[in-house]
Parts: structure tokens; sequence; C-alpha cells
């Protein structure tokens, strides 16, 4: 069990962006994510495209049509929909104005569950996921359009 | 990049990067976003789903996913396979 804040990273008129924060890190997971490809030459291609996808909807929306659905029918687990055979960037899309955006990286292997470092990624949000829908029952968090209102103060043992 | 003045970014490392995308990108992905934005209403208009567009273009579902994520690099004769699927117009040339 780790535990894991959420922290507000980008904010439009259209759609809120969250990312988690664990526990003795600085960065969130979309920073660390980040930071981990920013200055990697061999896909910064790829890279700028994952970037340019997360511009789209700062200024669109978490519309459906920017994801592919990778988790279980019922989870808000999708990946970006990018034209990169290789650099996977996985949230939760909440709704059309809340997106939780998480970790990712190379898939050099057919499926992410055959990747260790991916398949940690997809089920860390797919924990969060359900810890969200939970605190959201209770009434301890509520989405009003573009903010999660509550999540500052919340923290989560994923 | 300019970002729109009702954007608030509220982290150093994600402006960072956004300060490396370039104006042609941008502009690049306002075309094509606008394109796949024009096919998915089309879509929603006529009832087709992802799967049946494939079908109608003889191409994979997770092609027509592509096409729709917004920062597809279209050929012209993938709109004009998109368009005679659709059976309807997804460009206008200007006069």
């Amino acid at each position: 069990m780790k535990k894991a804040t959420v922290k507000i990273i980008e904010q439009s008129d259209k759609v809120g962006l969250y990312s988690i924060c664990f526990d003795g890190s600085d960065l969130s997971e979309y920073e660390n994510f980040v930071k981990k490809f920013i200055n990697d030459a061999k896909l910064n291609k790829d890279f700028q495209l994952v970037l340019r996808a997360i511009n789209r909807i700062v200024a669109n929306g978490a519309l459906e049509r920017y994801f592919r659905p990778e988790g279980k029918f019922k989870d808000n687990l999708a990946a970006l929909s990018i034209d990169s055979k290789v650099l996977r960037l996985y949230c939760l899309r909440i709704s059309d104005q809340i997106l939780i955006v998480g970790n990712g990286g190379a898939k050099n292997t057919r499926t992410y569950e055959e990747d260790e470092e991916l398949s940690g990624y997809v089920m860390d949000l797919q924990k969060f996921d359900k810890l969200l829908a939970q605190e959201m029952k209770n009434g301890k968090i509520r989405i009003e359009q573009n903010v999660i209102t509550g999540i500052e103060s919340a923290s989560f043992e994923i | 990049m300019k970002k729109d003045n009702n954007v608030r970014i509220f982290s150093p490392i994600i402006q960072e990067a956004y300060d490396n995308i370039s104006e042609l990108d941008m502009a690049t992905d306002a075309i094509t976003d606008g394109i796949a934005n024009r096919i998915d209403s089309v879509m929603k208009e006529k009832g087709i789903s992802r799967k049946e567009l494939a079908i109608l273009t003889h191409r994979r579902p997770s092609d027509v996913t592509r096409w729709l994520g917004g920062g597809h690099n279209f050929t012209c004769r993938t709109i004009a396979l998109i368009e005679q699927a659709l059976g309807t117009s997804i460009i206008q040339i200007a006069q």
C-alpha cells in the first residue's frame, strides 16, 4: 500500500487535469512521465505526440474520441489515442471535463499486462479509480463540472 | 507554444514541455483535429460505430480509433476513402 494525494496539473474552461502524487515524491505521476521523456532523444517524436494530445484535451475537453479504452468494461481506464506504436500514457477519463493523468512508458510487449512497469501504472490507476468512486459515493469528494471539490485534502491508500 | 489565456498550468515541468511544441505542430493539430471532429460528428449523426466505419473502409478498428484521436496526419486518399464510406464530404477546398 502506498499513500497518495491528488494534484491539479492544468485547468481550462473545458477540463480539469489531475494526477496522483505518491508520498515521498514531489512530482505527480504525470510529471514523472514528462520528466522521464522530456530529454529522451530516441522517443522525442512520440513524446511530442503525447503532449500535443494532452494539449488538444485541454483545449476541447476529455472527449471520448481522444482515448481508447484499455481496462475493464466498468472502469474509466483509457490510453491516449495517438499515432505512436511505442509510447503509452494511461489515464482515468472520469468525464468530458475531468481527467486523471497517470504514468506511462514505452510499450515493447504486445499488451501492457506483459510489461511489469506499465501494468503497475495501470493497476495504480485502477485502484485509485475504485477509491475515488467510493469517496464520491460517501460525499467526501464531488465533481462539479471541471473541478473535483474536496480532493486537495483527501489522501488515498493505493 | 502560446497557450490560451483561460488555461492555467500549475506545473513547471509541464510548462517546460509545452514550450518545446512548435507553432507549426499546433497549426497541424488544429487541422487534423478539425478533420477528426468532423468524422466523429458525421458518424454520430448517421449512427455509424467505429467498427462499422472500419468495415466500410476495409481498415482495422484501431485505424479508426487513431483517425478520431485528432493527431493523425491524414493523407488525401484516406480522407477520400472516409468520405466515400460516410457518403458525405469531410473537408471543403477554399474557392
